[in-house]
């Protein structure tokens, strides 16, 4: 039995060997098998792999472009945001402006139209101004010819009171040692000088009349005529003055009524009587003496006796010729006694009342010690002192009355 | 009823002219060179007529002249003999000052001559330019 038992495990035994080993060799094979496709398909695998690899590399890469594009993008994004922010904000302001321009335009427009109005007006106006200075044009001619024509008339009236003042002939043959400085403000003059010789005596006024101008030559040649008048019935000053009054009173009908005119003159009038021997001796200067007479209406006399530094004032009767003064008024006389060499002067208030450009009158004082002044000049040389004094004392401002100064010295 | 005051400013050939009636103070000052000086103090003298109905009890006035011409020498006497009417009528009290320049005796002396012909006080003030 054993031996049975054996020998069936034995064969049992070798079957299973048997078949164990067969197992195993195609255990083995198929091992061999797998591993060989195991091999291929882990070189399959790793082919895979590596082109798996390559592809992500790639993927990679396409993102990492992406992602540079997708930055780009943003970037382009945000810019073209900021640039479409700018654009609006530029878009506004540009709304704005319109506006105000707009605005502008409408204000403009209206201004446009109220100047168009405004010039409308001007325009009529200036029409109307053109038509007006035709007009003013036409009158200023007519002024300007009128103006000439009354200074023309004026001018011949100048003619005529020349004509009736002493020729400077006259005045030289009758006075050689004497001035008459004449200065009307205007053409013609209310001042006027008169010289009537005598059989004994030579008169000499310097007269003031009321007003300047046209009204004062009306006056100076009805006082002229008056003068002329008296002269002849007598050469006494006192009287002729005295005449003269009277007379123009009667002429001018001055009454002690209101309404009668007040004009007159003012007149300082002189006579020298020179002794006997100076007509002896034919006009030559004479050594003697010379009595004077002297009246006056308000105008008074100076004497500046020779070698003196002082003036000596003959005050005149303080009345006027004609005007309210009294119809028989007597006008003082006054006797003075001169020598060789003595001065007197008679003069309207023309000189010391003259303004400068500072609005200063010269005044009588001023006009004393001018005249002092110039003693040791002759009579010719004071005349054109004086007359330049007061020019340049006057300067450019015009002339305030009708000036009149007469200087005598006695020879 | 007079106004209460008559005023003409001053020119060069005209004075200043200031007449207040509610004060009594009236000022005459400048030159009166005009080319025809009645014409030109008429107003005034027709403001002084009335005036003169009603013044005020005291009146005063105060002249200073630097120059005047001889037609304007008596329309001064004129205003002189108006203002003389006041006390004559017994209506009030009038005082004239005439001012001159101390160193015009041109001034001195036509003031002298005023106050000569003029029946109410007439103060002759000096002042210095």
């Amino acid at each position: 039995m054993l031996n049975w038992f054996l020998l069936i495990l034995v064969i049992v035994l070798a079957g299973l060997n048997v078949f164990l080993i067969y197992r195993y060799t195609t255990i083995l094979k198929e091992l061999k098998i797998n591993k060989s496709r195991t091999e291929e398909e882990k070189q399959k695998l790793s082919e895979v792999a590596i082109s798996c690899k390559n592809e992500v590399e790639l993927i990679f890469k396409e993102k990492k472009l992406l992602e540079e594009e997708k930055k780009k993008g943003e970037e382009k994004n945000r810019k073209t945001w900021q640039m479409s922010e700018a654009i609006y904000k530029e878009k506004a302001l540009i709304a704005s402006e319109n506006e105000k321009l707009l605005k502008e335009k409408e204000k403009l427009e209206s201004e446009k139209k109220k100047f168009e109005e405004k010039n409308k007006k001007l325009w009529s106006q200036s029409i109307a101004i053109f038509k007006e200075k035709d007009k003013i044009e036409i009158l200023k001619k007519e002024i300007e010819e009128k103006h000439h024509n009354v200074t023309e008339s004026i001018r011949y009236a100048k003619r005529i009171q020349k004509a009736i003042l002493p020729t400077d002939e006259f005045l030289k043959q009758t006075l050689p040692n004497a001035f008459v400085l004449y200065r009307p403000k205007d053409i013609v003059s209310g001042d006027f000088y008169w010289i009537a010789e005598t059989e004994n005596t030579i008169l000499i006024a310097a007269a003031d009349c009321t007003g300047h101008g046209v009204p004062g030559a009306f006056m100076s040649t009805l006082c002229i005529e008056k003068l002329n008048e008296a002269v002849t019935n007598s050469d006494d000053v006192s009287v002729i003055l005295q005449s003269v009054n009277n007379q123009i009173k009667k002429v001018l009908h001055q009454s002690s009524k209101a309404d009668s005119t007040h004009d007159g003159m003012d007149v300082a009038l002189v006579s020298l009587n020179f002794n006997v021997q100076r007509f002896l001796l034919e006009n030559q200067p004479s050594t003697a003496n010379c009595q004077i007479e002297y009246a006056g209406a308000n105008r008074p006399l100076w004497l500046i006796r020779k070698g003196q530094t002082e003036i000596e004032e003959i005050k005149a009767t303080k009345v006027a010729i004609g005007g309210f003064t009294e119809d028989e008024q007597i006008f003082t006389k006054h006797k003075i006694e001169l020598k060789k060499g003595d001065t007197i002067y008679i003069f309207s208030d023309g000189f010391a009342d003259q303004f400068n450009s500072d609005d200063k009158k010269l005044m009588t004082r001023m006009f004393k010690e001018i005249v002092l002044s110039i003693q040791d000049k002759s009579m010719d040389e004071q005349k054109v002192y004086l007359n330049s004094f007061i020019e340049n004392w006057k300067g450019n401002i015009e002339q305030t009355d009708d000036i009149l100064v007469i200087g005598i010295r006695i020879y | 009823m007079a106004e209460n005051s008559y005023t003409v400013e001053q020119s060069t050939n005209t004075p200043l002219i200031n007449f207040d009636a509610q004060s009594g103070i009236f000022e005459l000052k400048g030159k009166s060179i005009p080319e025809n000086p009645v014409q030109y103090y008429i107003p005034l003298f027709n403001w002084l007529d009335n005036y003169i109905q009603n013044p005020f009890p005291q009146t005063i006035l105060n002249i200073q002249l630097d120059y005047f011409n001889t037609s304007s020498a008596k329309c001064i006497v004129d205003l002189f003999k108006k203002l003389e009417q006041i006390s004559k009528n017994g209506k009030g009290e009038t005082t004239i000052n005439w001012l001159y320049n101390e160193q015009d005796e041109d001034m001195l002396e036509a003031g002298e001559d005023y106050k000569s012909i003029i029946k109410i006080p007439f103060n002759l003030v000096t002042f210095i330019k």
